[in-house]
């Protein structure tokens, strides 16, 4: 299946603190994807995909961040009006829970991509395969 | 008699219940956390508020906000049923809470500002 990991970062919601994790990031030259940022009144979680998720996690565990990884699904639609309202439409016909989801700039300028989070992966890719949407792979991430 | 709770010393009196830290740390073993916690009591309003600071377990840790706030939500019904009042808990980072040689302090007790 084709499926994405994502990297999840706990941060307390004070000063600084994901301006931490980032600059371990970019000290360990791991290039970033696509990211987003749930907060709560607490404390935020940094959803992350990198060009090297391993790597990613070892820095920030070594630096005692929480740090977990989940697969995802990460598609790539054309860049017009309706596109995403499809998708969603397919994974909520298929019984799909979406959890959460992000854009993301793709290689085409033509194209956009998007992390959606979902409660069944083998089921969201399986109808995506079928409806023809693109989905991108560990590798596509990696030679972004 | 019932088993003691802790050193008197150390209680607190909280809505005008007595609280021991020795029963928020019993808890926080029970539920798989780390014994390091900041208990803040304050007076807002004429009533006692109680904030529980807690470090979150790094292999509980989920990318769905839920599901660590539901964390929250159930270390707040252990300690509720332990203390009988009702705390509001913080997860917070992995050793983010000051380790202090000796006895620590966890207690930041506001209330007496306002006395």
């Amino acid at each position: 299946m084709a499926n994405v990991k994502q990297i999840s970062v706990f941060v307390d919601n004070k000063p600084n603190q994901a301006a931490g994790a980032m600059r371990l990031i970019k000290e360990s030259g791991v290039n970033l994807r696509a990211l987003s940022l749930a907060d709560t009144a607490d404390f935020g979680i940094i959803r992350i995909i990198a060009n090297d998720t391993e790597k990613a996690v070892d820095i920030l565990k070594a630096a005692s961040y929480a740090v977990t990884v989940t697969e995802v699904v990460a598609i790539s639609i054309p860049d017009t009006p309706g596109q995403l309202s499809r998708v969603l439409d397919i994974l909520g016909e298929a019984d799909v829970n979406v959890e959460y989801l992000y854009s993301f700039v793709g290689t085409s300028d033509r194209s956009v991509s998007f992390v959606i989070r979902v409660d069944d992966n083998d089921r969201a890719s399986d109808v995506l395969t079928r409806s023809g949407v693109i989905q991108l792979t560990e590798n596509d991430i990696a030679e972004m | 008699m019932s088993k003691p709770k802790g050193r008197s010393d150390d209680m607190m009196i909280i809505r005008g219940v007595n609280v021991f830290p020795s029963q928020i740390e019993t808890v926080l073993i029970e539920q798989g956390y780390s014994p390091n916690y900041l208990i803040e009591v304050d007076r807002v309003n004429n009533s006692d508020t109680l904030d529980i600071s807690v470090e979150m377990n790094p292999n509980q840790l989920s990318d769905k906000v839920k599901d660590m706030q539901k964390q929250e939500r159930a270390l707040a019904e252990a300690m509720k049923l332990m203390i009988g009042i009702n705390p509001k808990v913080h997860l917070v980072s992995p050793k983010s809470i000051e380790r202090s040689e000796g006895k620590a302090v966890r207690v930041i007790d506001k209330r007496k500002l306002h006395d």
